[in-house]
This record gives structure tokens, C-alpha cells and sequence, in this order.
């Protein structure tokens, strides 16, 4: 998965499940948790559908704290785990 | 003195931390808290029938409804007082020791230390979030019903409060990391009410179930809303100490920021599960 697709599937997910009921623009650089856009719980159920949706693996303990609350951060974090992958047998 | 409750196993820092802080439970500060308040504003919504013969509180604590409803229960009810954690047992216990129609036990909404269909009536006031299997729970508590058992079981929701959590979430990610700040929220079960309503249908007639939630805005002083932070103080048990007293400051400042003329606001999401007999849920 590209790492357009996968904030695009963030953000999608985001969109139908944040916590704020105002309006508020989500993109790849924004703040999530100090917003309020989502709490510890939503960023759990985050996790389980990025999990779910792409097989990658969110490894919360490689996170970096000021990087994990936003979109691309926390992206990336997934996508590191793709390029860990070992690569197939031929 | 011995009060014979038996420890429950495996150790859950939550109910561990209850035990440690079971000889705060009953002081004003935590009385008069939004929890304590929304405590009582539970226990006065409790109506007991006549015909009531075993009546359960789960999550007793140190047994403040369960000691209230005994003087006001039928006189042939049995009233008993079910709690994980130790110390709440045994001050719940000694409470009770002048009240012959009141025992406590220890246990767990997981696994009830009572027989099958046994119960009348089942009431919990603010613990069943801090349950670790939302299914196994509602299934058990299923079990010790008896078909026409009534029930009322009032814990937090989903959206407890937001005031707190968007002022202190990136703090705490800031101290505790992502991965321990995902750890303490696995801890509680905060559900939304649809969810509630899904998951106790699944085990009882809908049409004796309703799921009713409100918001009440609790406004307290900072200290008035920090006594009740022992509350939750097991989640942060894995904040390295060096770190904890700076973490407390920011928490702190945060929180003030909320003041407004009348206090600081916290908004309590509370659900309220009613299970009645058929015909009489409204």
C-alpha cells in the first residue's frame, strides 16, 4: 500500500469517527489527539482498522510521541513495518 | 481481624489501585466530588420492590449504597455487596457488620460469586467500565438473574469527559509514549450507548431493556477535581517517577485552564442500563 493510500484510509476513517462535532478539515499534518479530534479510545480503534484493512503492523513502542498523533506520522509508523517485511523467496 | 473474602487473581491495577486508595474512598473530598455526586444522584434513582428477597451491588466499594438500602429494603431481603478489590471489601464489611440482612463478598462483574438465577435484583452504580470483558460480563451477569429480575447498572459512556481528556490526552502521550497511553485506555471499556443497547439485547429480552444516557456538567475547584484523581491514578501507575511530578504540573495547569466563573467543568457521560419486567419498563 502507498503511502497516499494509507492516509487517505486514515483519514476517511477519521472523518466518519472523530469525536468533534464541528466541522474541521482533516489532512495528512493534523493535530489529532490535542484537538480533540479523537481520544486514547479512537486512536485504539484506529489502530485495529489500519491493522485490519492493510495488514501492517503499528508498532506503538518505534512511535515517537510528537509524530504519533498526526496522520502522516502515524502513516509512517505503519508503513515501517511494510518495509520490514523480509522480501519474498523467488 | 479476618473478614474472610478471599483474594481474587490475577492482580488488574485497577482493582489494585481501589484497594490501595479503599481508606481515601469514603472521605469528603471524594464524596463531594462529580463522581460523588453523581454517585448519589445513581443510588436516588434505585427503587427497591417489595418482593425483592436477594439483591447484589456490584462494584460495592466500601459499601455506601448497599449499607444506605439495607435500612430501607424489604424485611425479608438479603442484600449483597460484591467487589474486586480487597480493602473495599473489608471496609464494606465492617460497615455491615451491624446489618444482618447485608454480606459481602469478593468477586468480579467476570465471574459472580453467586448461584445461577439467584438474583431479584442487580444494581452497580459507576464500575462496570472498569471491566475487562465486556461479553463475559453481561453473559454472567445474565446467569445469576432469575427470568423476572430487574436490574439497573449506571456507568460512564463513551464520551466521558471531553472537557479533561482534549486539554490532557497530549500530555499524557507526552510522558507516558503512545504505547502506554494506548495501555490505560484498554483498561476502561467506554462504550457508546448503541453499543451498550447491541451488547445487553444479546443476553436479555429487549423489549424489559432500555440503554438511557445523559451529560451532566459537574463544576468543581481544581483540588476539589483533583481528589477524585486517585480514581484513576491506576492508569498512570507506569509513568517513570522522574517524570511524574512534572507530569501532575502540566495535568494541573491544563485543567485550570478550563475554569470559568462557576468552576471547572467536567461533563460526566453516564449510562444507564434498565432491565425490567415485562410490561413495566416505562
Amino acid at each position: 500500500m502507498s503511502q497516499e493510500q494509507l492516509q487517505q484510509l486514515v483519514i476517511d476513517w477519521i472523518k466518519a469517527n472523530k469525536r468533534t462535532s464541528n466541522h474541521v478539515e482533516i489532512a495528512v499534518d493534523t493535530e489529532l489527539l490535542g484537538t480533540g479530534i479523537l481520544d486514547s479510545f479512537g486512536f485504539l480503534d484506529l489502530i485495529v482498522h489500519i491493522e485490519g484493512k492493510t495488514g501492517l503492523q503499528v508498532d506503538l513502542a518505534a512511535a515517537d510521541p510528537s509524530e504519533f498523533a498526526v496522520v502522516r506520522g502515524l502513516c509512517d509508523l505503519a508503513l515501517k513495518s511494510q518495509a520490514a517485511q523480509p522480501c519474498p523467496q523467488a | 481481624m479476618s473478614t474472610g473474602i478471599t483474594p481474587i487473581s490475577p492482580v488488574n491495577p485497577i482493582v489494585e489501585t481501589y484497594s490501595r486508595l479503599a481508606r481515601e474512598y469514603d472521605e469528603d473530598a471524594n464524596f463531594l466530588s462529580c463522581w460523588g455526586r453523581a454517585s448519589e444522584r445513581a443510588l436516588s434513582m434505585i427503587r427497591l420492590r417489595d418482593d425483592y428477597k436477594l439483591i447484589v451491588d456490584m462494584g460495592c466499594g466500601t459499601g455506601r449504597a448497599v449499607h444506605a438500602l439495607a435500612s430501607a429494603a424489604p424485611p425479608r431481603a438479603r442484600l449483597i455487596g460484591i467487589d474486586p478489590a480487597e480493602n473495599m471489601c473489608s471496609i464494606a464489611a465492617q460497615k455491615a457488620a451491624e446489618q444482618k440482612n447485608v454480606e459481602i463478598r469478593q468477586g468480579a462483574f467476570e465471574k459472580i460469586p453467586l448461584e445461577t438465577a439467584s438474583v431479584d435484583y442487580l444494581y452497580s452504580i459507576l464500575a462496570f467500565h472498569w471491566v475487562t470483558d465486556l461479553a463475559a460480563s453481561v453473559a454472567e451477569i445474565a446467569r445469576v438473574l432469575k427470568p423476572d429480575a430487574e436490574m439497573d447498572l449506571f456507568f460512564i459512556g463513551r464520551d466521558n469527559g471531553r472537557e479533561f481528556i482534549k486539554k490532557t490526552s497530549a500530555i499524557f502521550l507526552k510522558y507516558m509514549g503512545p504505547a502506554l497511553l494506548l495501555d490505560s485506555a484498554r483498561l476502561r471499556k467506554q462504550i457508546t450507548r448503541e453499543t451498550a443497547y447491541e451488547l445487553f439485547s444479546k443476553a436479555f429480552e429487549p423489549s424489559r431493556l432500555s440503554v438511557e444516557e445523559s451529560f451532566t456538567t459537574y463544576y468543581d475547584t481544581l483540588e476539589g477535581h483533583w481528589a477524585w484523581w486517585v480514581r484513576v491514578e491506576g492508569h498512570f501507575v507506569k509513568i517513570p517517577a522522574d517524570k511524574k511530578a512534572q507530569c501532575d504540573c502540566d495535568v494541573r495547569a491544563a485543567v485550570q485552564s478550563l475554569a470559568e466563573p462557576r468552576g471547572i467543568p467536567y461533563t460526566i457521560h453516564e449510562l444507564h442500563v434498565k432491565l425490567r419486567r415485562p410490561g413495566l419498563l416505562h
